[in-house]
């Protein structure tokens, strides 16, 4: 209410020497609506957001000069948080088209130096060869294959996008059920943690770094009471090909145990 | 990390609204050169841009708080707050049950899922897990398209258990300034029993109801797993736009591809 009021009350205060603000409000109910729908959102303005109306005494090139200023700050904020969006879409994107082996569609997602590392696969480093490493992992078919199952769910995203909106980071779970049908058995559980990073180029979002910590892969009978590195190694290597570099950390998955680096310091400690 | 940005999104607005009073103030300030009226107007402009993008952050919240409703409506049968999502001329498709048209019909499938009960029923697992959105609002900020994963978690105590998952591909719209659904379609990709597993059996795509046909049969003809098959995309590449096959169910074809 107090930026309704002011108008209200700036008339009188500055007498006939601020008649533009009377005309403010008279000539611009749309404008005090716009006021109402922002009190109505639970927003009190500070004295700091005073409108024009308020302020007609200073010269108005230098109060355009200002509106330009704040409107540019909230411009900002306002990329920052459509970035966080198109972030959880580019990798859920990714976790649907992987779930079908759409690699094409996954290799577009890259940067043309961006990199893949799943659990102890080792780096494959610019787009050839992850397509090679992705090709390897469906014996070279694209599109999902009869009888197999292959779900990569990218769940709890901590999305940060860099202040100059030109970089992000991001820590997902993808959560893993695969196997192949008729195997009897085979069927597996796995899960763990990604700590990707994301370059804009033209505007658009793309992954740079695509990062996946093996926590655990188990089989589906006895569930993670039977965990074993076989079956990470089973889901994880690339069959036939060679990665650009050797795994970046050295850790074991479960039973084993390990933190995957966090990006971001705690939100509320900052430690 | 979008209830937050909804947060931010709200205070962003306020700070518009308050650049668009001074911009509105201005205009009746004391008349000033051209170069400063052109500035003036390109300032409104830029407001109103601004005012369009938050109000599409905003949109994304509200879908993303709507789809994750839905299922835990869903888990309780709460049928009639289900139905109650859905636009008047909504439509629900799940599985091979075929589609109904309309909100009552809506409502009748919901019941149906339950014949004569409303709420949770002691020994009755139905928990809907809704996952991983892809939520796309369209530049007429009226229609809007989530894609998102559900995982099913179903039992009735003492009888069997079940996993299942697949894809919704859902369409919302906005009407008299409310998010609704649209058009609920659900794509079931692997359904089975607890004690199986996915690599020894799996449940064929359920059917329609004997008890309660629908008003036209499932749109896209597919089987489950073991099968292989893409529920059609909402969405296009997002990296380079590219749309092949996007939205047409026979991609999965070798033959096609």
């Amino acid at each position: 209410m107090r930026n309704s009021d002011r108008c209200r009350r700036e008339p009188a205060a500055l007498a006939r020497r601020a008649r533009p603000a009377l005309a403010c409000r008279a000539r611009h109910p749309r404008a005090r609506g716009t006021v109402v729908a922002s009190l109505a959102l639970g927003i009190a303005l500070s004295a700091t957001t005073l409108p024009a109306c308020a302020q007609s005494t200073v010269d108005p090139a230098a109060r355009v000069a200002a509106l330009r200023a704040r409107l540019a700050s909230v411009e900002t904020r306002t990329a920052r948080v459509a970035d966080v969006d198109a972030l959880e879409n580019l990798q859920g994107s990714y976790g649907y088209y992987t779930d079908k082996m759409l690699w094409d569609e996954v290799l577009d997602l890259f940067a043309d130096d961006g990199t893949l590392e799943i659990g102890p696969s080792g780096v494959y480093v610019g787009k050839d060869s992850i397509r090679r490493y992705l090709l390897s992992l469906s014996s070279g078919k694209q599109g999902p294959l009869e009888g197999v199952l292959y779900e990569h769910f990218q769940l709890q995203p901590i999305v940060t996008v860099a202040p100059d909106g030109q970089t992000a980071k991001a820590r997902w779970r993808a959560f893993l059920m695969t196997g192949v049908y008729g195997s009897g058995s085979g069927g597996n559980w796995g899960e763990g943690t990604y700590e990707n990073e994301y370059v804009k180029q033209n505007g658009v979002w793309k992954i740079k770094k695509l990062h996946w910590y093996t926590t655990f892969i188990a089989p589906y009978e006895g569930g993670w009471l039977n965990a074993s590195k076989k079956l990470v190694d089973d889901y994880a290597l690339g069959r036939g090909v060679t990665p650009d570099r050797p795994p970046s950390e050295a850790y074991d998955a479960y039973p084993g145990v390990y933190v995957p680096p966090f990006h971001y310091k705690n939100p509320v400690s900052g430690e | 990390m979008r209830s937050e940005s909804s947060l931010r999104a709200r205070s962003l607005l306020a700070a518009l609204a308050a650049a668009a009073l001074c911009g509105a103030c201005s205009r009746s300030a004391p008349p000033g050169n051209a170069d400063l009226k052109a500035a003036i107007a390109d300032l409104e402009k830029a407001v109103a841009a601004a005012k369009a993008e938050v109000q599409r952050l905003e949109d994304v919240d509200e879908l993303e708080n709507l789809a994750g409703i839905y299922g835990h409506y869903v888990d309780k049968n709460r049928h009639d707050d289900v139905a109650d999502l859905f636009a008047p001329d909504g439509v629900v498709e799940i599985y091979g049950r075929g589609a109904f048209l309309g909100q009552d019909r809506v409502r009748e499938y919901m019941h149906n899922l339950s014949p004569g009960s409303v709420g949770p029923r002691d020994g009755s697992l139905f928990n809907h897990m809704h996952l991983q959105p892809v939520i796309d609002v369209q530049p007429d900020g009226k229609t809007a398209f989530v894609r998102s994963r559900p995982f099913i978690l179903f039992g009735i105590a003492n009888v069997n258990a079940q996993w299942g998952v697949g894809v919704y591909e859902n369409v919302f719209v906005k009407q008299d300034g409310i998010w609704r659904l649209g058009y609920l379609h659900g794509y079931y990709t692997m359904y089975t029993n607890y004690e199986d597993g996915w690599a020894k059996k799996a449940t064929p795509i359920f059917g329609e109801y004997a008890r309660l046909p629908p008003d036209r049969p499932q749109s896209v003809a597919y089987a489950a797993y073991p099968s292989a098959f893409v529920p059609p995309f909402h969405y296009k590449n997002p990296v380079t736009g590219r749309a092949d096959h996007y939205g047409d169910p026979t991609y999965h074809d070798p033959q096609k591809k």
